[in-house]
């Protein structure tokens, strides 16, 4: 059987069009046994429609050929003779709800797959089947996402000025909730309430590899690169006409002018808008930037002002090496495998990342820690560079403060703590000796065990509830053939407290005290939580745990005064947050005010 | 000397889940009665009552009137409302009965306004705010049909409450176009907070006072309202217009005509657990939207202050918070004298905002206490709005004990058992 099939998919949404043609892309997916659906091995579309009570037949597993001998059944004819006319392909795919279901497997298979190469292991689900199931047509409402307890993603349609769009034909639609399924199998403790970063991240990062992966087809890196006012003559690229400015408006037009226009009733309005952001330092402080979907276009817009910079660079650098002329095939497909690059360095800080109430600046130093330990020679890209920059410019620090050089930002190595706060104490050193280095790699109790008999030095809160989420080797490869073992562990912490507690709580080895937020009830009931990830090298040596205490007082305190600011110990009762954030009306249900309803 | 009313007959009719109360007002010295219906609707009937219920209560409304209705107000466009006044083809309609009593006065909100001056003192801020509030209510009514469609195929559990709210919804376009011909031949009054009504000569002696609906310019005037009122109406308006010209693509083949399909009950096995939590979450979103609706009809509701002689009666129709909120903060010392309260949306949670409730001062858990406040509530037991699980049950039981704490509380559910049509009370006026 070989490695992987091609299959056609629209390279952004119908509005893109060159030629009047909708711009299509082939692209790899793993090569499997299919069903009809299309019914793979992780993904299941079935095209029910609930508003018109009917189910669409699906694409038959004949129409993809045999494993040995995979067939495109949407592949669209190259030779002028029986080149359909513009007209008539469009309509094909349009009109066609089996190659809307080809649409939907292969880019959802195609994320997965982003996944689970930048991660180096399988990725799961969060709700524990295998099968995600996908409804490309699945009701008439402006609408598309992801549930966990439904096991699947939906996809709404709706009218448009030109007749309806259908949000499965969209790209970065469906690479976005895609990547909220692979998240929330991820780091399900991402939903849970905590600070405005941490509501913003699940949005943000859904964009941010929405906006890569469209960007790593040279399709549409193509039409952007030529929107450039005179850059490209007779298929060259004069390097000399781009700048940064000229780029981010020439993505926006390869985007398609209805990007965020016809779409905006769902989601790409704020894509759109992410592109257009301008850096500014103080960004994050401004009150419109408080709220989750403002604060993640800012970090949407950091990656993608890098993204911008380094391409640019790399272009001068090629062009420098060619009178200044680069074929435009060559320029998309440079800014095409960058932005890859660039996808899997964002996916592998996931890794990275504490496993509850994470910040932006976390984000930042998982970026560059998880890429310094897979690719430590960064002259070529100047990526990490690039990327503490363009965040810095954004108001975005690392929160690590360790590291110099290529290294500023980067996670410290695990804390070996003094039992004592004085200096002439020894040094505490990990304890390896109760467990089994082998097992350490697979077996959550085995990890458990290592928790436990390593708490003191690893600073874990004794009287909250500990479990470990997870345990998953890797096998990491980079482009250039560089590969990377290690193992993810991660463990949450939780401890319940009532209100009046707080202040008493006994803080070990923490600097400041927790602080009941003013106005809020002793009696309340608090769950505090916390936890870490581990990552072990090959030989089973912890290299780093990146963690937020569960009594961390600068973090616990702020997160304690954002909830009770925005109401949430009130609304406990509902505890709606996770189903809201991402099964939220597109445009959103107009709000209506109450008083005082009756309990 | 002025001519004052003497006495007030307050009939409830049995209506089940719905509202019809004629209000009559006795004058002394031969003077004769006068007359004031608000609502007459039903989505839900009483558990014994016929489908004729609403000819049945339009006869007698006749019966009482004779000849002559003085004011007839018509709260909002909800069927649970208005539905009595649907007029039939062979012209003997619960509507035409009504038509035929010669309303004098017939009171609607603001937003019936069949031509809305663009220079009318309540106008907002931004004129096009105005449109495109109607705007938005005009297009409800195509999402409430596309909603009953799709329910039809919704699993059981939202199935009832999907349909029960979105038939609210429909156009009821007989008793609206009724309603506009009433007024035509009388006189019309659409209303907003503090509009003056001419009923001195109608109804002597009684003061009524407009509390509700406000125009969007008083809301506006709201303080805390000021910067996010604009955009919020464009939303409102944009989320409906959208939905309404979506609810075609829904029906049947509209979307791919030509693609093969399954029916139903021939989805292979390994889809059909899939389909049901397709079902399922269509229902959920479908009852999110019918109740937004909903709660957009009802915050139209013209909320009416009656004064005669020493009592205050207060008639909101359905109106919730986004309604009551600038009549709360301009009326409050009106407020605090109620004498007789028809109980909000039938005794929902959300009907009777607390800082309404506490702003009654007679309420009273003496039951000998001469002035103690009524409760009137038009309601059915075993209503299909809501869940008792979710807290959302209509009449909520937690209004309800409050209500018979501190109220004397008549409801039309004391109708159910016998069967009665009305519950009739009579209170004597003075001063």
């Amino acid at each position: 059987m070989p490695a992987s099939r091609r299959l056609t998919i629209i390279a952004q949404d119908p509005w893109v069009r060159a030629g009047g043609r909708i711009v299509t892309a082939q692209v790899s997916v793993p090569a499997e046994l299919l069903a009809d659906g299309p019914r793979g091995h992780r993904v299941h579309v079935v095209d029910f429609d609930a508003s018109a009570n009917r189910m669409y037949a699906p694409l038959p597993a004949d129409a993809m050929g045999t494993s040995d001998k995979p067939n495109d059944p949407f592949r669209s004819s190259t030779t002028r003779r029986t080149r359909p006319t513009p007209a008539v392909f469009n309509r094909r795919l349009l009109e066609d709800p089996r190659f809307h279901a080809q649409n939907v497997y292969a880019i959802v298979m195609r994320t997965l797959g982003h996944f689970e190469r930048a991660l180096g292991r399988r990725v799961s689900w969060s709700f524990g089947g295998h099968q995600l199931k996908v409804a490309p047509h699945a009701f008439a409402e402006p609408n598309a996402f992801y549930s966990r307890e439904d096991e699947g993603l939906f996809f709404g349609y709706f009218a448009g000025p030109d007749g309806p769009v259908l949000t499965c034909l969209s790209h970065d639609i469906i690479v976005h909730e895609t990547t909220h399924a692979l998240i929330d199998g991820l780091r399900p403790r991402y939903t849970e309430p905590s600070s405005p970063d941490q509501a913003a991240f699940h949005e943000a990062f859904a964009d941010l590899v929405a906006l890569l992966s469209v960007f790593s087809l040279p399709e549409i890196l193509d039409e952007a690169v030529r929107q450039v006012p005179k850059a490209v003559t007779k298929g060259m690229l004069s390097v000399a006409r781009l700048t940064i400015e000229a780029l981010r408006r020439g993505v926006l037009f390869g985007l398609g002018e209805q990007f965020g226009g016809a779409l905006s009733g769902v989601h790409g309005a704020s894509l759109r808008r992410s592109v257009a952001l301008q850096p500014s330092r103080t960004i994050l402080d401004r009150s419109e930037y408080q709220q989750e979907h403002t604060r993640g276009e800012v970090l949407v817009a950091a990656m993608l002002h890098a993204f911008l910079d380094i391409y640019l660079q790399r272009l001068t650098t090629l062009g420098r090496e060619a009178n200044g002329q680069l074929p435009a095939v060559r320029v998309a497909e440079e800014g095409a495998d960058l932005a890859e690059r660039m996808l899997t360095m964002c996916i592998r800080a996931l890794d990275y990342l504490p496993p509850t109430d994470l910040d932006f600046g976390d984000f930042l130093s998982a970026i560059i820690t998880s890429d310094l330990e897979i690719r430590p020679d960064d002259r070529r890209f100047g990526v990490r560079e690039a990327v503490r920059r363009s965040f810095r410019a954004f108001g975005i620090e690392p929160t690590s403060k360790f590291g110099t050089g290529d290294q500023t930002g980067r996670w410290e190595p695990p804390e070996i703590r003094r039992a004592t706060q004085s200096r002439r104490e020894p040094l505490l050193k990990l304890d390896y000796s109760a467990v089994h280095r082998e097992a350490l790699q697979r077996d959550p109790d085995e990890v458990f065990r290592f928790l436990w008999e390593n708490r003191g030095v690893l600073g874990l809160c004794t009287e909250a509830y500990t479990v470990v989420a997870g345990v998953r080797p890797c096998l990491r490869v980079e482009h250039d053939g560089f590969t990377l073992r290690e193992t993810v562990a991660d463990y949450v912490q939780i401890l319940t407290v009532r209100a009046g507690e707080l202040d008493d709580l006994e803080l070990s080895g923490q600097k400041g005290k927790l602080k009941k937020p003013k106005g809020l009830s002793p009696g309340k009931t608090i769950r505090l939580l916390g936890g870490g990830a581990l990552l072990f090298d090959e030989f089973g040596q912890l290299k780093y745990h990146v963690r937020n205490a569960v009594l961390n007082p600068a973090k616990q305190n702020r997160r304690l005064q954002h909830l009770y600011d925005a109401g949430f110990f009130e609304r406990q009762r509902e505890q709606g947050f996770a189903s809201l954030h991402l099964k939220g009306m597109r445009p959103e249900l107009p709000a209506t005010r109450e008083a005082d309803p009756w309990p | 000397m002025a001519v004052k009313p003497v006495a007030l007959t307050i009939r409830a009719y049995g209506v089940g889940f719905g509202d019809c109360f004629l209000l009559t007002f006795h004058y002394g010295g031969g003077a004769g009665d006068r007359h004031m219906l608000i609502d007459c609707g039903t989505t839900q009937r009483p558990p014994k009552a016929r489908g004729t219920l609403l000819d049945e209560v339009t006869k007698d409304i006749a019966d009482v009137v004779g000849e002559k209705l003085h004011v007839l107000v018509a709260t909002h466009r909800h069927a649970d409302h208005i539905g009595g006044f649907a007029t039939r083809s062979d012209g003997k309609g619960p509507g035409d009965r009504i038509a035929g009593l010669n309303p004098a006065l017939v009171i609607q909100p603001w937003t019936e306004r069949p031509d809305a001056p663009r220079d009318w003192p309540g106008a907002a801020p931004d004129a096009a705010l105005d449109s495109s509030l109607t705007a938005s209510l005009s297009a409800m009514p195509l999402v409430a049909a596309a909603s009953l469609r799709e329910a039809r195929s919704l699993p059981a559990s939202v199935r009832d409450e999907v349909r029960f709210i979105a038939e609210d919804g429909l156009s009821n376009l007989s008793a609206l176009k009724n309603l506009a011909r009433m007024g035509k031949r009388g006189k019309a009054a659409y209303v907003s907070h503090g509009s003056r009504v001419p009923t001195a000569r109608l109804l002597p002696g009684v003061k009524i006072t407009v509390l509700g609906p406000p125009t969007l310019k008083q809301k506006a005037d709201i303080a805390n309202q000021k910067a996010m009122n604009k955009e919020e109406y464009w939303h409102f308006h944009s989320f409906w217009k959208l939905r309404a010209e979506t609810a075609p693509l829904g029906s049947g083949t509209a979307l791919f005509p030509r693609a093969r399909t399954f029916s139903p009950r021939d989805v292979p096995p390994e889809a059909r657990w899939f389909v049901g939590r397709c079902k399922r979450v269509r229902g959920t979103q479908l009852l999110r939207v019918v109740r937004a609706m909903d709660d957009a009809l009802n915050n139209t509701s013209v909320i009416l202050l009656i004064q005669a002689g020493n009592r205050r009666l207060l008639f909101p129709g359905d109106a919730q918070w986004e309604n009551w909120e600038y009549a709360v903060k301009k009326n409050a010392a009106a407020l605090k004298r109620v004498d007789v309260y028809k109980v909000g949306h039938h005794g929902s949670l959300n009907a009777t905002p607390k800082s309404l409730w506490k702003l009654f001062d007679r309420r009273s858990a003496s039951t000998t206490d001469p002035d103690r406040m009524m409760a009137l509530l038009s309601t059915r037991s075993d209503s299909k709005h809501g869940h008792r699980d979710r807290k959302t049950e209509v009449p909520r039981e937690t209004l309800l004990e409050e209500l018979r704490k501190l109220t004397v509380l008549r409801s039309t559910q004391e109708l159910e058992q016998s069967n009665s049509l009305v519950l009739k009370m009579t209170l004597p006026l003075r001063g």
